[in-house]
């Protein structure tokens, strides 16, 4: 909210400067926003009134003016087609500098002398309606300098209010935080009941006693709706961020300003009837202000007359029963209604206005007759006519009710940590407006009306808190008792992980939750995704079934922008939908490009499925984990040759392998691509070591060449030997394979080193023979191998 | 508060709570460090204020204490919340936020 220090200061005047009382309301929680100066610098811009218009010899559009400047008259060639002779506008003195750097200077227009600038508004910096000169009313004092004569010695202070401050989106309002700050009074304005001068009742049922408990309307008659509102007023509203529109409007928006109530006019003739204030119906129709048509629900609350609605209610008034030229008399509206009947509502039919923002959070419930008294009042003296009575309807069981809140002494001085005495608190609950008894142990206050956010004890605590003020708070620190204790030794952070990661060469990415329809199809179908209710966009309406889209997709941006080798990894949660639905914390890796950095030492090889399950051996060594890996994952995603799942105790707990060419090739990669995801959880966990006692005898190592079929996996292969082998058997090593000539072209040869050592003894000779036959032998039974 | 910011940012410098409102909060609290740009001076960062809006803080609500089954009589519980890239931010200079989520890798690379 915007509202002129000047306007602010009428009501509480506290002895400190712009910047301190800025600083005041900012630390007492009225976060101030900006302050900007009121108008442009105008230095030498004075009111003139023109005494004389004559026809310029030689220039159809300018005329030349003798203008009175009050300390003397001077001419001047103007080109406004308002300028006429009385006229009273701002005139640019010889000399002076207007906005956008503008000099006046005496020059010749034409041939003719002229010694100054008649002005517009928007030449002066003003966004007010009008074009030419601005005509300044028939009582600014002619001489007297503009900026003066305006108060344009004024800042506007922009509050950015928090929801539960409702009661500050007045000047009334933030002049009473001002002084409470201050330990002063705010002066309101006299506002004095208007004698009614015409009976002209308004009967008024209020039919939604819940909703509306208060209801005041008065008839004005006889407006005189082509009266503009005085420029004190048009200034104050303008520099609240508000144009002039007409009288009516101006007046309502003042008041609103001014004490916070937001109030509405309706043309009296439009009315039929009587005021009804009650629900809509359902799908009942009504045509606002700004044109829109309506179609309302049940719960909207709408102002109506005995035949159709008028208003919706605290939002906007209707079209119909607004105010036109062609309106004599008025009814005006101030009324109260509760928060929950309003909430909401605008924002359904995608509104929002200045009195739906204040009804929402909360109007004082006894400000209504107060300001349509003041409203009323300036109708009068504006736009002239004879007022009614003002009548009232109300039920006054359904108003808010007064709360008493009993605040302990203990709980306050403790939630806020410090010590206040008795007198500060007793201070502060009075100051924000409470009736407060004192207890033993504390306070018992009645919050005031306009504070619809004072509930709790806790509330309260917090009013003291903050005017007592949070700078004065002590830092304390936190006390405890210190004993040694460490993370358990089995466990591992993702921090560990992450750096392992990186000291292998990857980079950690950060990808949104929130994934593309297509991207989320290359992992999971439609039936198990989850779908995002309300997505930001459609490339962002599933959550993510799995890191890897989001990854390729960063891999991808990568490639495009020429990075030749993208390795990415991330962590985070996948998302299951259908039977399995869940989510899960996953990590998941990507490698494109070749295996190895360019160099002159390293091989050009691409990656293919060994150099991520190399990833996967650290990962899992780290981990101290077993695993087994079969081979096809069966996945839209992976490579059916060059893929596997990953089994920990015959449970499946990733994937690895080769991106799928028909997946590269709709996510736009031509590079060699691997990847790889693992249940995260697995992982952040680290192996013990479990000691063994070392061998003091040699080794044997015995080579052997195995004649195998040639889709046999080697981690098949090595299990079944691992197997078939006895305790002695320490390490295998697959050293060759060979494939062409002279063997079948469905087989292979896999060369294979078989280390031997026992812990109490040398291995003999023939030990060490039969156990390699042992193992030949069964894996001639298993695989159908042939000893080379 | 004052104490991890400090220690995330090596070095001494006015820290200050503003009064504001949290639905879950109460008291609450904004966090603001000086600028550490300007070094409170007042610059374009922090709107010429000398101050840096950090995060939210505050004293649990006793509804929410409530709502997840704490006896709020018993016990009470601070809360606090800051955008982690904004510190990141603050902390290396970077001037754009869109870079955290692009995983480009010369940005990537630099950290």
């Amino acid at each position: 909210m915007k509202i002129s220090e000047n306007w602010l200061r009428e009501w509480v005047n506290p002895p400190i400067d712009t910047d301190e009382l800025v600083s005041q309301l900012t630390m007492a929680g009225l976060e101030v926003d900006s302050v900007e100066p009121a108008g442009q610098s105008i230095a030498g811009v004075v009111v003139a009134e023109i005494v004389e218009v004559a026809a310029h010899p030689d220039a159809d559009k300018l005329r030349v003016c003798q203008v009175n400047l009050g300390s003397e008259q001077v001419q001047i060639v103007c080109g406004a087609p308002n300028a006429v002779v009385g006229l009273k506008a701002p005139c640019a003195t010889v000399g002076s500098v207007l906005p956008g750097d503008m000099r006046i200077k005496k020059a010749k227009l034409r041939g003719v002398e002229s010694s100054g600038m008649l002005c517009g508004a928007d030449e002066l910096g003003f966004d007010l309606p009008g074009d030419g000169l601005w005509e300044l009313p028939a009582s600014a004092p002619v001489g007297e300098s503009l900026a003066d004569w305006l108060q344009l010695d004024d800042q506007v202070i922009e509050v950015d209010l928090t929801p539960n401050r409702a009661d500050c989106l007045s000047v009334r309002g933030v002049a009473r935080e001002t002084a409470l700050l201050n330990n002063q009074a705010a002066q309101s304005p006299a506002i004095k009941p208007v004698e009614a001068t015409i009976d002209h009742p308004v009967p008024i049922e209020l039919l939604a006693p819940q909703a509306c408990p208060l209801y005041i309307g008065r008839v004005i008659r006889g407006v005189d709706l082509s009266a503009e509102s005085p420029l004190w007023m048009q200034e104050r509203l303008r520099r609240a961020g508000m144009r002039s529109i007409d009288a009516v409007v101006d007046v309502t928006n003042y008041v609103m300003l001014e004490l916070g109530q937001p109030l509405h006019a309706f043309d009296l003739a439009q009315i039929d009837g009587g005021i009804r204030v009650r629900e809509a119906e359902q799908g009942e129709k009504l045509t606002l202000l700004d044109g829109k048509e309506l179609i309302l629900d049940d719960d909207c609350l709408v102002i109506a007359d005995h035949a159709k609605p008028l208003a919706l209610a605290g939002i906007m008034g209707g079209e119909h029963s607004g105010i036109s030229a062609n309106t004599r008399d008025i009814m005006l509206e101030s009324a109260f209604f509760a928060p929950s009947a309003i909430t909401g509502r605008a924002r359904r039919f995608g509104l929002h206005t200045e009195s739906s923002h204040r009804f929402e959070r909360g109007v004082d419930p006894q400000l209504a007759k107060q300001a349509l008294e003041r409203a009323t009042r300036l109708f009068l003296d504006i736009c002239g006519g004879q007022a009614g009575p003002a009548c009232q309807a109300i039920e006054e069981g359904a108003l808010p009710i007064a709360i008493h809140i009993h605040m302990r002494r203990k709980r306050c001085l403790g939630l806020i940590g410090m010590e206040i005495s008795d007198e500060r608190i007793g201070q502060v609950l009075e100051g924000i407006g409470c009736e407060v008894t004192a207890q033993d142990d504390g306070w018992t206050a009645v919050p005031p009306s306009w504070r619809f956010d004072l509930a709790l004890e806790v509330d309260l605590i917090e009013e003291v808190a903050r005017v007592v003020g949070y700078e004065n708070i002590p830092e304390i620190r936190q006390q405890a008792a210190v004993v040694p204790g460490l993370a358990p030794e089995n466990r591992s952070g993702s921090r560990e992980l992450a750096d392992h990661l990186v000291s292998r060469g990857f980079r950690e990415a950060v990808t949104y939750s929130f994934v593309a329809p297509e991207l989320a199809g290359l992992v999971a179908s439609e039936k198990e995704q989850v779908q995002v209710t309300n997505p930001i966009s459609a490339d962002l309406s599933v959550m993510r079934p799995s890191l890897l889209p989001g990854l390729l997709a960063a891999a991808r941006r990568n490639l495009d922008r020429q990075e030749a080798r993208v390795m990415l990894f991330e962590t985070g949660s996948r998302f299951s939908g259908g039977d399995g639905f869940g989510q899960r914390a996953e990590l998941a890796l990507v490698m494109c490009g070749n295996r190895q950095p360019e160099s002159w030492a390293n091989s050009t090889n691409a990656v293919d499925y060994f150099a991520v399950r190399a990833e996967l051996e650290l990962l899992m060594a780290a981990a101290g984990l077993d695993y087994q890996l079969v081979a096809d994952a069966q996945s839209d995603l992976y490579h059916p040759g060059q893929s596997a799942r990953l089994l920990v105790d015959g449970k499946q707990v990733g994937r690895l392998g080769v991106l799928h060419p028909a997946a590269a090739t709709s996510l736009d990669i031509e590079s060699a691509v691997a990847c790889l995801e693992v249940n995260l959880k697995l992982l952040e966990q680290r192996g013990i070591p479990a000691f063994e006692p070392l061998s003091k005898y040699p080794a044997v190592r015995r080579d052997i060449a195995l004649l195998v079929d040639r889709d046999l996996s080697g981690a098949e292969l090595l299990e079944s030997i691992h197997e078939a082998g006895s305790d002695a058997l320490k390490q295998v090593r697959i050293f060759d394979i060979y494939t062409g000539q002279g063997i079948d072209s469905n087989k292979k040869s896999v060369a294979l080193g078989l280390t031997f050592r026992a812990t109490s003894r040398t291995l003999k000779d023939e030990e060490i023979g039969a156990e390699v036959a042992t193992i030949v032998e069964q894996l001639s039974q298993r695989h159908g191998a042939i000893q080379r | 508060m004052a104490d991890f910011l400090r220690a995330f940012f090596e070095g001494d410098f006015p820290v200050r709570f503003r009064p504001s409102y949290f639905p879950f909060t109460e008291p609450s609290a904004e966090i603001d460090m000086q600028c550490t740009h300007c070094q409170g001076e007042g610059c374009r960062i922090c709107k010429q204020t000398g101050w840096l809006e950090i995060g939210g803080c505050g004293m649990v609500h006793p509804n929410v204490l409530t709502a997840a089954g704490v006896d709020a009589e018993k016990y009470t519980g601070y809360a606090f919340g800051m955008g982690v890239e904004r510190m990141a931010m603050l902390r290396y200079g970077v001037n754009d936020l869109r870079l955290f989520f692009e995983n480009d890798l010369p940005f990537l690379r630099q950290f």
